[in-house]
């Protein structure tokens, strides 16, 4: 055999091994189904009603990423001290991410400061102010605020708006506050705020006598606004944030004149996409959840009928 | 320019890559042709077996979405069924209000609760004259506003199936957002013996057509949707993402294309699209796959074709090797051993080996070989047969005998004081050497031949005093042909010693050359005692050696003309006792300088 012979003969040969090992391990190593993750959702104390839909979404999102999700805290009314013990007991069990709803989201600052965790945390509803929190999903609040108080500068009577301003709001309540006044100021609209000394609006009109017979109410979290709708909706407008049932019965019933509202589905797809997007070393994509303003109207018009009446 | 660039570089590889040995282009040959064969073959068969592998899944797929469009149409189908069975069992002929009819209402409605949300018939103004379970229009319901009632009234002799919606028309103790698909017929309402239309509206549920849909998967990542003749989607894995634009689908532009296969592409992705419509409805099923998909399907074939590829090409090499060494070793060895043949002349020997033309090759050049040696051989022998009768020849000439006896006869004429003929005879002698050394060579003109036997006869008249006579002659055109020198004096010699020494004074010795037909004749002719032809067949075979005068004698004449100018040639004897001898050299006629001194 000729040394070139030889040479090319050689190099053949490496290359069909090379090829061989390549089919083997193809063949004969267990096909993995794209890496399956673990990931925990950390709920807050916020309704079953509030998280029905954010779980319809999650899970769907899980079914097709192949992620396995654990939701923790359900139907519990949780306190922050007790979120907290769940964030660390899901690291404990090495979950591959966190999402989180967070009860109070300073105190959950505080927490992870200072602490080792190498999983990726990533935040829905308030947002968490740490360089361990690496991705916050949600609506621009702020945006949600100022759409809120365009909604009020449509109705006819221009009188004192009524802001229920909920006993220890942080985050997100706060941005949507924020965005809901500045606006409100820009467009010259009258408004009060009415703090609320504890964290329950207690029904039966018992805030009716500090505000005027007449005057819109607005609602900062989805609780308030169902309460709000309770207490004042057979009597004057009522404005507020977020989708549940009870905020789509009193939409269609009337005592709730509009809402602005995210896609409680979307945010739950959307969050376990991007984390698991980012545990496959994929490349992240930016997340976008639409701001919707909804009344009796359109509520039952497409696409909104789709985006407020998930299909479980 | 590229082209002239391409021309030039082609130039330079031909004329400076090194010249290809036979062995290399045969290997290059069969290898090239081939692996062109096999790459063609493997093509040929991978297109084949991936188009196969494709038509595969794509019928696989096919097939899916036609039996999600069955099991669609059986739904619809049974839907109608329970319609039917609702109207023509117990609302048509039958007094609604009736108790029994309420039980066979919950009877029919109980038996179809999974699929069936309620049962409710209107009467023409809208208002509900039974239901299972029961029911109540919602506050702001107009029933006769509705389309699916408009709808019923207008085409009686249909069934009206529309599209998903959530459930607001009737009112419930608890407001409940349910996905319902509504169906509504025309039914004939028996009033206290009267008749008047009324609608028959079922509410299905909407996960009745979501379960028929839900687990189908095609090739890993495929789905199915269902959407209505203009593309409104009915059922889709991804709905709510789809009306919030997180996902897009190209449902209201498929709704133009006709019922088969599609290639389309959607927000960067290829995809196969498989349309199918239900009867009755005119709904369509869709199955969407990623053409990724089906090309994955093939890596694990592509892997292993190359494998195969790559494992003949192995094999090809070593065949081709193995073969091409087998027909070229040999013609690699016959060219050692020619090369060794130039190099160490005869002590090597020829290769013959290999194949039939190879060994036939080495063999017969062999045979040259062996020819050419003998040749050689025999060419050597000659030359050493020349030399040897040259030196045989000069030998004579230089016999003591000759010498001693014509310096005797030179010192009797001194004696005698006949001076004259002394230095004749000196004169004579030294002639004589002179021509029979000629400077070594051995092809001297005929003149200087009869020259120098006419030196010969001159001494030998004067030591055979009157005993006979001589003459020389040669023409004029024979003068300046070549022969071989000391031809002549030999036979001469013999004519004097074997014939005149018996003459008493009338012996003649004639001597003459000519040229005849191109060849020289030179004849010696003596009128002595002749010979018996028994004595002339054996002066040419032997080489008797005379007593007398030189003693070389005839033969060694003969072959040396032999030698020099080929078998044809010699020397020719006529004999005849008492008469004399004729004794002829023949050879052919060729000018002196124009014959190779070594032949």
């Amino acid at each position: 055999m000729g040394k070139i012979e030889k040479f090319i003969s050689l190099i053949i040969l490496i290359i069909l091994l090379i090829l061989l090992a390549v089919l083997f391990k193809r063949l004969y190593t267990p096909m993995e189904v794209a890496s399956t993750y673990e990931v925990a959702v950390i709920m807050d104390n916020s309704s079953e009603e509030y998280w029905k839909y954010l779980m319809l979404g999650a899970e769907k999102a899980g079914i097709d990423s192949n992620v396995d999700l654990r939701f923790v805290g359900m139907y519990i009314d949780m306190k922050e001290e007790e979120q907290l013990s769940y964030i660390e007991r899901e690291i404990q069990n090495n979950v591959d991410a966190i999402v989180i709803s967070p009860i109070n989201s300073k105190a959950l600052e505080s927490w992870l400061e200072g602490r080792k965790i190498s999983i990726p945390i990533i935040s829905i509803g308030g947002k968490i102010d740490s360089e361990k929190v690496i991705k916050h999903i949600s609506a621009d609040n702020y945006t949600m605020g100022e759409r809120l108080a365009e909604a009020l500068a449509l109705e006819d009577s221009l009188e004192t708006s009524y802001i229920f301003y909920p006993h220890g709001a942080v985050g997100d309540v706060v941005e949507r506050y924020k965005g809901l006044i500045n606006k409100l100021e820009e467009l010259e609209i009258a408004y009060e705020v009415i703090y609320l000394n504890s964290g329950v609006l207690e029904p039966g009109n018992v805030y009716a006598a500090s505000i005027a017979s007449s005057g819109s109410v607005i609602g900062l979290t989805p609780g308030i606004t169902e309460l709000l709708s309770a207490s004042f909706g057979e009597v004057r407008s009522v404005y507020g944030v977020g989708i549940t049932d009870n905020i789509l019965k009193g939409l269609e019933k009337g005592t709730i004149k509009k809402v602005i509202a995210q896609s409680d589905y979307d945010s739950g797809y959307l969050s376990i996409n991007w984390i698991y997007s980012y545990l496959d070393g994929k490349k992240e994509e930016e997340v976008f959840l639409e701001i919707y303003e909804v009344d009796k109207n359109n509520m039952f018009t497409m696409p909104l009928e789709q985006i407020l009446f998930p299909i479980s | 320019m590229s082209k002239i660039k391409f021309k030039r570089a082609f130039e330079v590889l031909k004329n400076h890559f090194p010249y290809l040995g036979i062995r290399y282009a045969v290997f290059l040959s069969f290898t090239i042709t081939a692996v062109l064969a096999i790459t063609l073959t493997a093509l040929t068969i991978y297109l084949r077996f991936s188009n196969q592998i494709e038509e595969t899944v794509q019928n696989e797929n096919r097939n899916l979405v036609e039996q999600a469009k069955l099991s669609l149409n059986t739904y619809l189908r049974d839907m109608i069924g329970v319609s039917d069975a609702l109207y023509y069992n117990i609302i048509k002929n039958n007094e609604l209000e009736a108790d029994e009819i309420d039980e066979k209402f919950e009877l029919l409605y109980n038996t179809y609760s999974s699929y069936i949300d309620k049962l409710v018939v209107f009467s023409s103004e809208g208002k509900i004259l039974n239901s299972a379970p029961a029911a109540s229009l919602s506050k702001d319901a107009q029933v006769t506003s509705e389309e699916w009632f408009i709808r019923a009234k207008e085409k009686p002799e249909n069934f009206h199936f529309f599209n998903p919606r959530v459930e607001r028309v009737f009112a419930g103790a608890d407001y409940r957002y349910e996905w319902v698909v509504y169906l509504s017929s025309s039914v004939e309402i028996t009033k206290e013996k009267d008749t008047e239309q009324g609608v028959l509206l079922m509410v299905l549920k909407y996960n009745g057509i979501s379960q028929l849909f839900e687990n189908i998967r095609l090739s890993n990542d495929g789905y199915v949707y269902l959407m209505d003749d203009i593309g409104n989607i009915i059922y889709h894995p991804y709905q709510q993402l789809l009306a919030s634009g997180i996902k897009k689908e190209n449902n209201l532009e498929l709704a133009s294309y006709k019922d088969g296969n599609y290639e389309d592409k959607l927000s960067g992705e290829e995809r196969s699209v498989i349309i199918n419509t239900v009867g009755y409805t005119g709904w369509r099923v869709v199955g969407i796959v990623s053409t990724k998909d089906l090309v994955t399907v093939g890596v694990d074939n592509v892997l292993f074709l190359l494998i195969v590829l790559l494992f003949l090409l192995e094999m090809l090499i070593l065949v081709n090797t193995y073969i091409t060494n087998k027909i070229t070793y040999p013609i690699k060895r016959l060219e050692e051993s020619l090369k060794g043949l130039e190099e160490y002349g005869n002590e090597r020997e020829i290769y013959i080996g290999g194949y039939y033309e190879v060994r036939s090759l080495g063999s017969s050049i062999q045979n040259m070989v062996n020819r050419m040696k003998r040749l050689t051989e025999e060419i050597v022998e000659e030359h050493v047969e020349k030399q040897k009768s040259e030196l045989n020849a000069l030998q004579a000439q230089i016999n003591p005998h000759f010498l001693y006896n014509t310096l005797d006869i030179i010192v009797w004429m001194i004696e005698q004081e006949e001076y004259e003929g002394a230095v004749r005879a000196v004169t004579a002698l030294g002639r004589f050497f002179r021509i029979s050394i000629s400077k070594g060579r051995n092809i001297i003109t005929v003149a200087n031949e009869l020259e120098h036997v006419k030196n010969y006869l001159l001494i030998q008249e004067y030591r055979y005093k009157d005993k006979f006579k001589y003459r020389v002659h040669g023409d004029k055109e024979v003068m300046n042909m070549s022969t071989i020198k000391l031809a002549v004096q030999p036979l001469v010699e013999n004519a004097i010693y074997h014939s005149m020494d018996y003459m008493d004074g009338d012996g003649i010795i004639d001597i003459r050359a000519s040229v005849r037909d191109g060849r020289v004749n030179i004849t010696v002719e003596d009128n002595g005692m002749g010979m018996t032809e028994e004595t002339v067949n054996e002066l040419l075979k032997a080489g008797p050696k005379s007593t007398k005068g030189s003693g070389i004698g005839l033969r060694n004449v003969h072959e040396r003309i032999k030698l020099y100018f080929g078998e044809e040639y010699g020397v020719s004897i006529e004999s005849k006792p008492d008469y004399g001898t004729c004794i002829t050299l023949i050879f052919p006629a060729i000018p002196y300088g124009e014959l190779e001194e070594n032949i």
